[in-house]
């Protein structure tokens, strides 16, 4: 059985917010170029009448649009947003799925929520992709709505020091994502490798919880820890493993281009150059939405995706490998060779 | 051309098998995250299972600590426990992955079913499932009902004893509890507080769980007069109109949650735990009822000695 990308959705709110606007309202002049550092000139942001669950359903309904299912044939549905945000409420029970699954008419699908920070959507993939090798299922939707850009205000509020824990928290953009897998693959469209691994060591450094400064959601991250050079050397060494364990290697996969996580241009070169040294191997050309979009969380290697399709730039027959790079933290491996993808304009 | 890299077991029927639990007793003193460590360690030490075979690492908890949003409860869990702290460092034979499944009460039901896909799927052995909640601020509050626990499970794959089938339903329209942080009421306190309300119709989550179950007794051909029914709920009245009306004797997890009272997302998990004897004895049918309405049944076959 090969499992297959069918069909993608993507919803970015209308309302842009400009990564100069955010830094001049902060209260300390901060003697580094953000834009510059991260790449991130913009983000899409969020109406206040918007929720986690409507971006998530905008998403999902361009996603049908773009399949051959409706959703009364989806067999499963796995929402991944880390904010569960309706109004000023945020969710624990009941789940996103659910909701969205009576809002769909997709009465027969199986549902659950996940939770896996920035990694929340290649988590989904990976047990859509269990799920349907398995036989419990034969298709699914995984789907997210970020609206993480609350977690940038209360940032903007608190910042008080260039070494403030909140600083990565500027760099977030609210969008929705999702993706149909289902067992109709073949050997020219496949999802060929799903493989995920989580290193608890660094879990402490990266942690998003209510503030007891302000009133709002606020992200603490200790970027210098998190993103030292020997946190970065995970991704390679697993690389490494999981393909030759498959009589493999990341070179002789070919792979078109490499999507990672949209932290910011300047982590991803960083993470090349320690790929390059440890491997010895240039990594593929990586695409980034991050000028327009900035790290939309969960939902990033699918907002590159989409607008690859979008613009050209991949196509049936691409063959792209999506790395995460998730507090946790999370690492892996994601190839995927593209059949032929429908998007909206 | 692409070659398919996935790994896994093609045309044989898995099962994955409960190798131990472990549980935490309700106290509600202390937070989540330390009552599912208490948990996961007791299961593990009562098992052979080194820390550095555990292939992965499943929190289905829901009211957590802190309301803590990122990471992952798991990844903290796991890095509590010290599993796969960092593979370059202290090397391991498996490579965990962890992550938080949330289906409220039925989230147990579910994440065995998703455990059961993915060490099917891609040919791994083993699995720990840990459970439970906590009031945010990790202490006894009037408004918040559920007592603080924990519950884990190793489970492993098998070719023989356990669980394979599970079915879920839902009702169309949403009913049930919702638990949720209002910024807005809370603001500075929001770090510490959470909401419950509780829209159950009683007698519509009786009728449709009935209904749920039949469904599966029938589609998998279950003999009830010789399986056990697990209900992982603490309501002696809806557990006991089930098994009567069902004809099926209740396993003897059930009646230990009635007698603790509502422990939420650590139910079933403690009642499989109270349920052990049970387990080698008979085949046990496993019914977990949460929000939604979402029913879900998973039948746990005893082993068949040849």
């Amino acid at each position: 059985m090969t499992v297959r990308f069918e069909s993608l959705g993507l919803y970015l709110p209308e309302r842009t917010e400009a990564t100069a606007d955010i830094v001049s309202r902060l209260k300390i002049q901060t003697p580094f170029d953000l834009s510059k550092i991260t790449g991130i000139e913009r983000r899409h942001v969020s109406e206040e009448s918007e929720s986690t669950l409507s971006l998530a359903l905008n998403a999902a309904r361009d996603c049908l649009q773009n399949s051959k299912y409706a959703a009364e044939d989806l067999d499963c549905i796995i929402s991944c947003s880390i904010s569960r945000r309706i109004d000023s409420k945020y969710h624990f029970e009941p789940t996103m799925s659910i909701l969205i699954k009576n809002d769909l008419g997709a009465h027969k699908a199986m549902n659950f929520d996940i939770s896996n920070a920035c990694a929340g959507m290649l988590t989904g993939v990976y047990i859509l992709d269990s799920l349907i090798r398995s036989g419990a299922v034969q298709n699914g939707m995984v789907l997210s709505g970020e609206r993480n850009y609350a977690g940038s205000e209360t940032a903007e509020r608190e910042i008080d020091s260039i070494f403030h824990e909140q600083f990565a928290s500027l760099t977030v953009g609210d969008a929705a994502t999702a993706v149909i897998l289902d067992d109709c693959g073949t050997e020219d469209e496949t999802l060929s490798m799903v493989e995920l691994m989580t290193c608890a060591e660094p879990a402490q450094l990266c942690l998003g919880m209510p503030s007891l400064e302000t009133p709002g959601v606020a992200l603490y991250t200790k970027n210098i820890k998190l993103h030292a050079a020997n946190n970065l050397q995970l991704w390679p060494y697993m690389a490494q493993k999981v393909f030759a364990e498959v009589g493999s290697s990341l070179e002789k996969e070919h792979f078109d281009y490499l999507i990672p996580h949209q932290i910011g241009t300047r982590f991803s070169q960083k993470s090349a150059e320690v790929v390059q040294k440890v491997l010895g191997f240039d990594l593929p050309e990586m695409l980034h939405c991050l000028e327009d979009c900035g790290n939309t969380s969960s939902t990033s290697h699918f907002v590159v995706l989409y607008q690859a399709l979008q613009q050209g730039l991949v196509h049936k027959g691409t063959k792209l490998l999506l790395v995460p790079a998730a507090s946790g933290v999370v690492t892996g491996c994601v190839s995927v060779t593209l059949g032929d993808l429908k998007v909206s304009a | 051309m692409c070659v398919c890299h996935t790994r896994g077991f093609k045309g044989v029927s898995m099962s994955i098998v409960i190798r131990s639990s472990g549980i935490s007793e309700a106290n509600n003193n202390i937070g989540y995250i330390e009552h599912a460590v208490m948990a996961a360690s007791a299961c593990l030490n009562n098992s052979t299972t080194g820390l550095d075979e555990i292939d992965l690492l499943v929190n289905v908890g829901n009211y957590r600590d802190n309301n803590l949003c990122e990471p992952s409860v798991a990844a903290l869990i796991q890095h509590e426990l010290g599993i796969n702290l960092n593979p370059l460092k202290y090397p391991v034979q498996s490579h965990t992955f962890s992550f938080d499944l949330m289906n409220g009460a039925c989230g147990m039901l579910s994440a065995l079913q998703v455990v059961h896909a993915i060490l099917t799927a891609k040919g791994l052995t083993r699995a720990v499932i840990v459970s439970g909640d906590c009031h945010p601020s990790t202490k006894s509050s009037a408004d918040f009902p559920i007592h603080h626990a924990g519950a884990a499970l190793l489970l492993e794959r098998s070719n023989r004893e356990g669980f394979s089938q599970f079915s879920f339903q839902t009702t169309p329209s949403f009913e049930g509890q919702s638990g949720y942080l209002d910024l807005e009421t809370h603001k500075l306190q929001s770090r510490y507080s959470v909401s419950l309300e509780d829209s159950t119709d009683i007698e519509h989550q009786f009728s449709f769980a009935q209904k749920v179950i039949q469904s599966h007794i029938e589609q998998h051909n279950i003999e009830p007069s010789s399986t056990k029914l697990l209900v992982s709920h603490h309501d002696a009245s809806l557990v006991n109109r089930l098994g009567s009306t069902l004809g099926m004797t209740l396993a003897s997890g059930t009646t230990s949650l009635v007698d603790i009272g509502n422990i939420h997302t650590a139910s079933l998990g403690f009642a499989l735990h109270k349920s052990l004897q049970d387990l080698e004895e008979s085949n046990v049918l496993c019914v977990s009822i949460g929000s939604g309405i979402t029913v879900g049944c998973g039948l746990y076959r005893q082993m068949v000695h040849s």
